[in-house]
C-alpha cells in the first residue's frame, strides 16, 4: 500500500508550537522506509499519526489515495510493534498473537493456522503457551512481531523495536526484519534513532530533525551526498570531520591556518560563487591518505587510538587544538603522541555553505 | 576410621603426615584394605605389634615437647629481662615490645622443629607474622603517642589573649559573611522580581546562599586556636584507637589464614568427646581449648540446670507444679490452686525444656563438628575466628534471638494455652478447677450438642454466607467504582476518589453506630422504608432489627459499602500502573472501549489483586465489630439458637460471647482452633499464590 503524507502537522494540546509541521512524504508500496532522527525530533509522533494513535492537526494522510485522517486504528489495516513490545501480560504468547484476529471474530481454525504460521517463521513455537514474563527479551520481541504478522497488515509500523535488545541480538534481528519484510510483501515504516539500523535496513530513509525533514533518499546517498551539515554529522560512524574556513582564490583556508585545500575542478566551479565567504569542509575519516604531500596535506599529533581490529581510529589534534578523526588499516603502526602527515582524498570532500548549512558540491 | 597417609586442611588441600608413627599406621591400614589372605594376617600382626610409646618418632617428639616446655617456662624470665631494658612508659608499648622479643626468640626456637610436626610449624609461622608485624604496630603507636603529646602541649599553651584576639577576628568575619550573604540573597530576590527565575529557583538559591554562608562560618570557627587544637587532639585519639585496632585485625586474620592452611594431626579416631560432654554444654568446648566459646555455652548450662529443669519440676513456680501441674491441672489441689495457672506454668516449663534441649543440641553439634574436623586435619577455630563467624553468618541469629524468645512468650504461649484449653471442660461450672476431657468439646461442636455446641452449624452457615456475600459485594462495588473513576474522559477524578475513600477514612465504628440507630424500629430509615412501601398497619411494618434476614441483609449491604473503599484504593493503584501502550496495542488490534476493559483491564486487575482479595474474605470472616455494634448479634431466637447466641452472630462474636460473657472457655477455645485452622489454610492459599504472582511483572 502506498502511504502519502501531505503537509502533515501536529500540535499537542496545551502546547504553543507545532511538534512537527509541513511534512510531505511519499512512501511507495513495499518500501522499507526508516524514519531516522535524534530523540525528540518528532519521529515517533509521526508514526503514531500514521497508526491513528495520535490525531492529525493539519494535512492529509493518504493510504492508496484514500484519506485516513479520522479512521480508527483498527480499520486502517495496519499493525504496529511497540518499543516496549506492549504484550498483554496476562495472556499466553498464543493468545497475544491471536488477540487481534479474535477481536475480528475470525474463525477458530484460521486463527490457529495463522498463529502457527507466524510462530513457525519466528521460531517461537516452543513458548506458545508461556506468559510474556516467562520468556527472554529477544523472544518477547519476536512475539510482538508475530502479533503484528498474523493480521497480514498492509502497513507494518515499528517504533524502535530493537532498542531493548543487546548488540548481538540486534544485529541478528536486523537481518531477520529485512527478510520478514520481503516475505510479507507489505509496506514497512520503521522509526529509529540508530543510523546503523537505518543504513542497513532501509530502502528509503527519512531523516528528521526539529520536526523538519532534512533529507529523503536511499541510504547510499545519505553517506555519499549528505544534504546539509546536520545530515553529514548524523550519518556515519565515526562522525564526519568538519572544518570551518574561508575560500580565497579558489583555495579553502581552514581557520587558524592549519591547512589549505585546493578542490578538484568540478568542486572548484561550484565553489566560485562562495569566493571570500565562509565555507565548511567535511571529510570522512577514511578519506585521509597517509603520507606527506606538497599540497592538501595536514600535520597532526595522535591523541587517542581506538583499535577496532580491521581498522584503527586515530583521534588527532592540530597545532591549534582542533581535533579530527582519521581511520587507517589496523596493521599500520601508530603510537600516541606521534606526529604524522596525511593528505586529503579530493574525491571525498564535502563542501557546505556555513550560512545555510546546505551542501554546495 | 583409618588414619590415612595425608591430612586435609580447611581449604581442602591434602598435606602429607608429619607424625611418622601415625603415617606408618595409615600406610599399613591402606595396604590392609587392598590385601587378603596371608598378607592380611601379616599386616594385622604388624599393626598390633607397632610400638606406641617406644616408637622412635614418638621418643623424638616427646623430647622436643619437653624442650619446648622448658623453653616456654623461661618466657617469664625473658619478659622480666626485656621489661627492664625498655625505655617506653606506655604500658601497651612495653607489653608489645616484650611480645616482639619473645616472638623473635620463639621463631629461632621453632625453626629447626618445623619438619617434625605441624604444631611446631604453626607456632613458627605465627611467630614469624608477629615478628614481622609487631614492629609496625609499635612504631605506629609510638608515633601517634608522640604526636598526641605534642598536640596536648600545644593545646595547653593557648593563651587567653591569643584566643580573645582570634575570637574578635572571627566575630568580624562572621559579621561580614552574614552581610555578604544578605546581599547575595537580595540579588536573588531582585532577579525573581524581574521574573528571571521562578519561585522554586528563588527558594533553592536562597537556601544555597544561606547554607554556604553557614558552612563558611562554621569552618572558620573550628579554625580558632582552641577548637583547632582540640580537634587535632581528638583526631589523634581516634586514630590511636581505630588505626591500631585495624592493624591488629590484619595480624589476626593473617594468623587465622595460617591456621586454616596448617593441618593438625590427632591420635583420636572417633568424636567421643562430644558424646561424653553433651549433658554439659560448654564442657566439650572447654576441653578442646575454646575457652571463650565455652563460657557462653556454660551460661546455657546454668540456664538448663538452674532454671529450666528446676522449673519443670515445679521449683520456683508461682502456683503450679511444672510439667506435673500440666498433667494434673491442680486436681485434688488446694482451694486456691487454679487449673489455668497450672496449665500456663506447665506450658512455660515445656518451652523452657525445649530451649534447654536446643542449647544442648547446639553445643553437641558444635563440639562434634570441631572434633570431626580435627580428625580430618582441620584446626579448631580460635576466638578471633569464632568472633568473625558470629559477626558474619551468626549475625542474623544473634540479632533476632531476643525477638524470637520474646515471640515465643508473647505469641506461642497464648496459642499453646488456647489449644490446650480446647481439650478441657473449662466452663461455668468448672472455673477454678477443670480437667482434661480429650476431644469432648470438638465432638459437641461437630455433632451440635449441648448448650454451647448446639447452634454451631447454624452460626457456621451464616458466617460462610456473610463472608461470601459481604466481601463479594464490597469487591464488586470497589471494582466498579475504580473502573469508572479511572476512565480517561472523567473529570474531577480527585473529587470522586476522595468521596469513595470516605467510608474508609471515617472510623467504621461511627458509621456502624449511625446506621444501627437509623435502622432501629422508630429510626428514620425504617420510617422512610415503611412509607415507601406503604405499610401503615403495625403488623405489616418492617422491623429490620427484629427480623433475622432484615438484619442480615442490612449488614451485608453495610459491609459492602464499608469494604468497597479498600478495594477501590487497591484497584485504583493497579489501574494507574497499567502501561498505556497496552491499550494502544489493543486499539490497533481492534479492541474498543468495553472490550478493552473486558480483555485487558479486568484480567490484569484480578490477576494482581486476587491474593489481597482473599485477605478481604478472611477479614470479613472475623469481622467482629460490625456484628457486635450493629445489633449485638441479635435478633435472638432462643428456639433455634439457644440462650448463648443471636441469629446474626458470626463465629468470632459467638466465641466472644462464649468465653468473655458466659464463661464457656473450653468450647470457645475449640471453636477458635477450628476457625484459626480454617483461616490459616485459606490465607496460606492466598499467600502461596501471591508469591507466584509477584514473580510476574507487567
Amino acid at each position: 500500500m502506498r502511504v502519502q503524507l501531505v503537509n502533515i502537522g501536529k500540535k499537542y494540546e496545551g502546547r504553543e508550537n507545532f511538534t512537527i509541521r509541513n511534512i510531505d512524504l511519499d512512501i511507495a508500496s513495499r518500501d522499507f522506509c526508516v524514519i531516522l532522527g535524534p530523540s525528540g525530533c518528532g519521529k515517533s509522533t509521526l508514526l503514531r499519526m500514521i497508526a491513528g494513535l495520535n490525531s492529525i492537526t493539519e494535512g492529509d494522510l493518504l493510504f492508496d489515495g484514500k484519506r485516513m485522517n479520522k479512521v480508527e486504528p483498527k480499520d486502517r489495516d495496519i499493525a504496529m510493534v511497540f518499543q516496549s513490545y506492549a504484550l498483554y501480560p496476562h495472556m499466553t504468547v498464543y493468545d497475544n498473537m491471536a488477540f487481534s484476529l479474535k477481536m475480528r471474530k475470525e474463525r477458530k481454525h484460521v486463527i490457529h493456522e495463522r498463529v502457527m504460521e507466524a510462530a513457525e517463521v519466528l521460531q517461537i513455537k516452543e513458548y506458545l503457551y508461556s506468559k510474556p514474563s516467562e520468556i527472554s527479551g529477544g523472544q518477547r520481541q519476536r512475539v510482538a512481531l508475530g502479533r503484528a504478522m498474523v493480521r497480514k497488515p498492509a502497513v507494518f509500523l515499528m517504533d524502535e523495536p530493537l532498542s531493548n535488545l543487546d548488540a548481538k541480538l540486534r544485529e541478528h534481528m536486523r537481518v531477520e526484519l529485512v527478510r520478514l519484510h520481503k516475505s510479507l510483501d507489505t509496506t514497512s515504516i520503521y522509526v529509529t534513532h540508530d543510523q546503523t539500523e537505518a543504513m542497513t535496513m532501509a530502502t528509503k530513509i527519512v531523516l528528521l530533525n526539529d520536526g523538519i525533514v532534512q533529507q529523503v533518499g536511499a541510504p547510499s546517498t545519505f553517506y555519499e551526498k549528505p544534504a546539509n551539515l546536520f545530515v553529514a554529522g548524523f550519518i556515519g560512524s565515526p562522525t564526519m570531520n568538519v572544518f570551518h574556513g574561508e575560500m580565497k582564490n579558489g583555495i579553502f583556508h581552514a581557520d587558524g591556518g592549519i591547512f589549505t585545500v585546493e578542490p578538484r575542478k568540478e568542486d572548484a566551479d561550484l565553489l566560485r560563487p562562495y569566493e571570500g565567504k565562509r565555507v565548511a569542509l567535511g571529510i570522512r575519516s577514511e578519506r585521509f591518505i597517509a603520507g606527506e604531500q606538497e599540497k592538501n596535506g595536514i600535520t597532526v599529533v595522535v591523541d587517542v587510538i581506538e583499535m577496532l581490529g580491521k581498522e584503527q581510529l586515530l583521534y588527532c589534534k592540530f597545532s591549534n587544538g582542533e581535533e579530527c578523526v582519521i581511520s587507517e588499516p589496523g596493521y599500520y603502526e601508530y603510537a600516541i603522541d606521534e606526529t604524522h602527515h596525511f593528505h586529503f582524498d579530493l574525491e571525498g570532500l564535502h563542501f557546505f555553505d556555513e550560512e545555510t548549512t546546505l551542501r554546495i558540491n | 576410621m583409618s588414619y590415612g597417609t595425608t591430612v586435609r586442611d580447611d581449604i581442602g588441600n591434602e598435606h602429607p603426615r608429619k607424625h611418622l608413627r601415625l603415617k606408618e599406621r595409615g600406610e599399613l591400614e591402606v595396604k590392609l584394605l587392598q590385601s587378603d589372605g596371608e598378607e592380611k594376617c601379616a599386616i594385622e600382626q604388624k599393626l598390633r605389634t607397632q610400638p606406641v610409646d617406644d616408637h622412635p618418632y614418638e621418643q623424638a617428639l616427646r623430647k622436643a615437647r619437653e624442650e619446648e616446655k622448658s623453653f616456654l617456662g623461661e618466657a617469664e624470665k625473658r619478659r622480666e629481662a626485656c621489661l627492664s631494658s625498655i625505655k617506653d612508659r606506655d604500658p601497651r608499648l612495653r607489653k608489645w615490645t616484650c611480645w616482639l622479643h619473645e616472638s623473635e626468640a620463639r621463631l629461632d626456637f621453632y625453626e629447626p622443629l618445623v619438619d617434625m610436626s605441624y604444631d611446631f610449624e604453626l607456632a613458627y609461622q605465627e611467630n614469624r607474622i608477629l615478628a614481622r608485624e609487631l614492629p609496625i604496630v609499635i612504631a605506629l603507636r609510638r608515633e601517634l603517642l608522640d604526636e598526641l603529646e605534642e598536640a596536648k602541649a600545644d593545646l595547653s599553651s593557648v593563651g587567653k589573649e591569643e584566643q580573645a584576639a582570634a575570637l574578635n577576628e572571627f566575630n568580624e568575619y562572621r559579621r561580614q559573611r552574614k552581610v555578604s550573604c544578605a546581599e547575595e540573597k537580595e540579588k536573588i530576590r531582585q532577579k525573581h522580581r524581574q521574573g528571571l527565575i521562578s519561585s522554586k529557583a528563588l527558594q533553592n538559591e536562597q537556601k544555597r546562599a544561606e547554607r554556604s554562608a553557614e558552612e563558611d562560618i562554621l569552618t572558620k570557627k573550628r579554625l580558632l586556636p582552641l577548637p583547632k587544637r582540640r580537634d587535632r587532639v581528638r583526631h589523634i585519639k581516634h586514630r590511636l584507637k581505630v588505626d591500631i585496632d585495624s592493624r591488629w585485625r590484619v595480624i589476626h586474620s593473617d594468623i587465622s589464614d595460617i591456621r586454616r592452611k596448617t593441618p593438625i594431626e590427632v591420635k583420636k579416631r572417633y568424636p567421643w568427646l562430644s558424646m561424653l560432654t553433651f549433658p554439659i554444654p560448654g564442657l566439650g568446648q572447654f576441653l578442646i581449648g575454646q575457652r571463650q566459646k565455652a563460657f557462653f555455652f556454660f551460661l546455657g548450662t546454668l540456664f538448663i540446670y538452674l532454671a529450666a529443669i528446676p522449673y519443670s519440676l515445679g521449683v520456683g513456680n508461682y502456683r503450679g507444679k511444672g510439667i506435673a501441674g500440666l498433667i494434673s491441672l491442680a486436681k485434688d489441689g488446694k482451694r486456691l490452686d487454679r487449673s489455668i495457672i497450672f496449665m500456663i506454668e506447665g506450658v512455660i516449663a515445656v518451652i523452657f525444656l525445649v530451649l534447654a534441649f536446643l542449647i544442648i543440641y547446639m553445643s553437641y553439634r558444635d563440639v562434634r563438628s570441631t572434633e570431626k574436623r580435627m580428625i580430618a586435619g582441620i584446626r579448631k577455630h580460635n576466638w578471633f575466628e569464632t568472633r568473625m563467624v558470629m559477626r558474619g553468618k551468626g549475625f542474623p541469629y544473634i540479632v533476632s534471638a531476643p525477638a524470637a524468645i520474646l515471640t515465643i512468650f508473647i505469641v506461642l504461649l497464648p496459642i499453646a494455652v488456647t489449644c490446650l484449653i480446647s481439650f478441657t471442660n473449662y466452663d461455668p461450672t468448672h472455673q477454678s478447677k477443670f480437667s482434661w476431657t480429650g476431644l469432648e468439646n470438638y465432638k459437641a461442636i461437630f455433632l451440635g450438642q449441648g448448650m454451647a455446641g448446639g447452634p454451631f452449624w447454624r452460626i457456621m452457615g451464616w458466617t460462610v454466607i456473610w463472608t461470601l456475600a459481604a466481601t463479594t459485594l464490597a469487591i464488586f462495588i470497589g471494582f466498579v467504582l475504580a473502573l469508572l473513576v479511572n476512565q480517561d474522559r472523567i473529570r474531577g477524578k480527585k473529587f470522586f476518589r476522595t468521596v469513595y475513600l470516605l467510608p474508609w477514612a471515617v472510623p467504621a465504628f461511627i458509621t456502624i453506630m449511625f446506621f444501627s440507630i437509623m435502622f432501629s424500629p422508630s429510626g428514620p430509615l425504617t420510617t422512610v422504608l415503611n412509607q415507601l412501601l406503604g405499610n401503615t398497619d403495625p403488623s405489616e411494618m418492617l422491623n429490620i432489627k427484629y427480623t433475622t434476614w432484615g438484619t442480615r441483609i442490612v449488614l451485608i449491604l453495610l459491609q459492602g459499602w464499608l469494604g468497597s473503599s479498600y478495594v477501590f484504593l487497591l484497584c485504583t493503584g493497579i489501574l494507574q500502573g497499567i502501561p498505556n501502550d497496552l491499550y494502544e496495542a489493543a486499539r490497533i488490534d481492534g479492541a474498543q472501549g468495553f472490550q478493552q476493559t473486558r480483555y485487558i483491564t479486568i484480567p490484569i486487575l484480578l490477576f494482581q489483586t486476587a491474593p489481597l482479595m482473599i485477605g478481604q474474605y478472611t477479614f470479613n470472616f472475623n469481622n467482629f465489630s460490625i456484628i457486635y455494634l450493629f445489633n449485638g448479634g441479635g435478633p435472638f431466637e432462643p428456639s433455634k439458637y439457644g440462650n448463648l447466641a443471636g441469629s446474626s452472630d458470626l463465629l468470632i462474636s459467638y466465641i466472644y460471647k462464649l468465653t468473655i460473657q458466659k464463661q464457656y472457655q473450653g468450647i470457645g477455645s475449640a471453636i477458635t482452633m477450628i476457625v484459626s485452622l480454617l483461616l490459616i489454610f485459606i490465607t496460606w492459599m492466598g499467600f502461596r499464590r501471591t508469591k507466584s504472582f509477584r514473580e510476574e511483572k507487567l
